[in-house]
């Protein structure tokens, strides 16, 4: 399959973060799940490929184009990123918040009211963005994206916060966008998403890959507890679900909350 | 003005919890078909209005001559300037020849031209440029409350005013102007060394700009709270100046202060769209290829301009820029597109109608402006933000 997004031991730094010798590739049609523990890179990751923070070395490729040598603005239209954070604008509708994506295109209410039909929202369009629930909220964000038009969207933790209902429903909208050829980088901390739902896994940890590849062949227990810093319950005798053995008795008594903190 | 989209509005900003015996869509429907309207003929009358809010009464009559008056001047001085270049065109003419002319020489005539239409247009720009500076400022800072003087504006123009009051030295440049121009780069400075302490690895982050913005203004209104204790004969004049007035106010602030304001109000209003996307969120605005720290440096300079310029002939008139933003996003909806145009009208509106107050409560002084817009502005505020805000501050 296509190709749309490469990164070649791509490098940055954020702060005092760290992001070292990344090497993955997106491909259209597909859903790439980016997993690692809290502080593991996944949203410097992002947000270096949507150019917010600068590479130092290595190469971003959007369907064989540099990147790095595009301006911001252009890249706008390849890439659609949607920071962790809900938006808190003073007072804006929906539709407001939506059109906020396209300020350096032209709007277009017939796009703008079916991407909202594509997330299931339609009825939200003219509702006021700080009286939805913190779902709808996700799922207008989504929208949002839609909306923006490009082909790669990049979601950070999009599912953060919500409860089961919401997280399925988020995931069937990733499910639609999958079908129609998107291509979908998602950073979550979602097990069954991660080792169930996506197509592609980079796995990180500390700033650097643990493992990259189909999911079939990367989501494997040795490389999720690696990621984690967990330990699993043996997937031959729980149905093939990668379970955490925090709900087995050992880990409970292994892990006393002291330790727990330190990462 | 709106788009048809926008028109069909479910959840409204702006009736939260009206409850008429109409059909809740038919109070809105009007409510935002009339808003518009009654701001803009609000702010006209209101504005004709005050113009004979004084210490002389003026009859309606007068007026009417006087503005004739005016007209025929304003128009023959164009005309003579077009005959210069044009032959043809005659160098002047009087409308309504016989009854004009004769007011040029009345007092009343000078109270309104040259007392007034200064005083009433201050108002207009002083008020608009804290209301867009503070819609401005709380859409960077993502924080409602905020206002423009929080980085340091009116601390420093404090201190440029105090120091020309009290140091002999600071006011020998610009004769009779040096108070405001010295106002005016005090604040300026102020507002620099604030964003540039803030600098933090290429960026300016919102929160260090806001602490140190309080930080420093604490520090320098320490310095002018010194300097007014040192010189106990200052106390009086520098107290009516922080307090705010725009009794002052000539042709020739109105000129100069008009332009600066004029230009910096239209040129935020270019940045809507970016200060929508700032609203939500930097990374957010960054991913869209908005410039964000270009974009923040450019419209904090703005406001600082605008605010700086206000302030230098107006003195501290707090709140404008506090609540006007808020009132605005509440009837008009919150892009910046629509708050920005209706901060404007809004703000005027409501330093006429302080300043009306202010001058109208004693027939024999004139209260700082400063004090009413406090005090009408907050009962205000709290039942616009209780009644009308629909649920936007809920979260």
């Amino acid at each position: 399959m296509h190709i749309t997004l490469e990164l070649r031991d791509m490098s940055c730094r954020l702060g005092e973060f760290h992001l070292n010798g990344i090497t993955m590739e997106a491909r259209e049609g597909r859903i790439l799940a980016v997993a690692g523990t809290n502080g593991a890179g996944k949203s410097t990751l992002m947000k270096a490929i949507c150019g917010n923070v600068r590479t130092l070395e290595g190469e971003i490729r959007i369907n064989g184009t540099d990147l790095r040598s595009m301006r911001q603005r252009d890249k706008a239209t390849l890439i659609s990123y949607l920071p962790q954070e809900i938006p808190r604008p003073f007072n804006f509708t929906v539709t407001d918040i939506m059109k906020t994506s396209r300020i350096y295109m032209d709007q277009d209410m017939g796009v703008l009211k079916k991407s909202l039909e594509t997330c299931g929202a339609a009825h939200l369009v003219n509702r006021n963005f700080e009286s939805l629930s913190g779902g709808e909220k996700r799922i207008v964000m989504l929208a949002t994206m839609i909306y923006r038009g490009s082909r790669v969207i990049l979601l950070d933790e999009p599912t953060t916060f919500l409860d089961i209902d919401k997280q399925i429903r988020i995931t069937g909208i990733l499910r639609e966008l999958r079908k129609k050829g998107y291509t979908i980088l998602v950073a979550i901390h979602d097990l069954r998403f991660i080792t169930r739902e996506a197509d592609d896994l980079l796995l990180m940890r500390d700033g650097e890959t643990v493992s990259f590849g189909d999911r079939r062949n990367t989501a494997t227990r040795e490389n999720l507890e690696t990621t984690f810093g967990i330990r699993l319950l043996d997937p031959a005798t729980h149905g093939g679900d990668f379970i955490p053995e925090y709900y087995g008795e050992d880990y409970l008594e292994s892990h006393n909350p002291g330790d727990a903190s330190g990462e | 003005m709106q788009d048809p989209g926008e028109d069909s509005n479910t959840g409204s900003p702006l009736v939260g919890r009206f409850r008429l015996p109409l059909a809740h869509d038919t109070v809105r429907e009007i409510i935002r078909k009339v808003s518009p309207i009654a701001v803009t003929a609000t702010l006209i009358l209101l504005a004709l209005f005050s113009l004979f809010v004084g210490p002389v009464r003026i009859s309606w009559s007068s007026a009417w001559y006087i503005f004739i008056a005016q007209f025929n001047q304003i128009l023959n001085s164009a005309l003579t300037g077009i005959h210069h270049v044009i032959s043809q065109v005659p160098a002047g003419v009087s409308l309504f020849s016989n009854t004009g002319s004769r007011y040029y020489t009345m007092p009343e005539y000078d109270i309104i031209v040259q007392i007034q239409e200064p005083i009433v247009l201050a108002a207009v720009i002083v008020g608009a440029a804290l209301a867009v500076g503070g819609s401005t400022v709380q859409g960077i800072f993502r924080n409602p409350i905020t206002e423009p003087y929080i980085i340091g504006i009116s601390s420093g123009a404090a201190l440029g005013a105090t120091l020309t009051i009290a140091v002999p030295q600071f006011s020998s440049d610009f004769g009779a102007f040096s108070l405001q121009v010295n106002a005016f780069f005090f604040s300026l400075l102020v507002v620099y060394i604030t964003y540039f302490t803030s600098y933090r690895r290429g960026s300016v982050p919102v929160t260090y700009l806001l602490l140190t913005g309080v930080a420093i203004s604490i520090f320098v209104s320490s310095i002018v709270a010194f300097i007014i204790y040192t010189n106990t004969r200052l106390q009086s004049e520098v107290f009516f100046w922080l307090m705010g007035s725009l009794q002052q106010a000539g042709w020739a602030d109105i000129y100069l202060v008009g332009g600066i304001v004029g230009v910096c109000v239209i040129l935020t209003y270019m940045f809507s769209g970016e200060l929508d996307a700032l609203q939500m969120g930097e990374d957010y605005a960054s991913s869209l290829g908005v410039r964000v720290e270009f974009t923040k440096m450019a419209l904090l300079t703005l406001v600082a301009l605008s605010v700086s310029a206000c302030v230098s002939i107006a003195g501290l008139i707090g709140f404008v820029g506090l609540i006007i933003p808020h009132i605005s996003r509440m009837l008009f909806g919150g892009t910046s597109r629509k708050s920005i145009p209706w901060s404007v009208a809004l703000g005027a509106i409501f330093l006429l109608l302080a300043n009306d107050i202010a001058v109208g409560l004693y027939a024999e002084r004139v209260v700082p402006v400063g004090i009413i817009t406090g005090m009408i502005g907050v009962p205000f505020f709290l039942f616009i933000m209780y009644r009308l805000s629909g649920g936007a501050y809920h979260a």
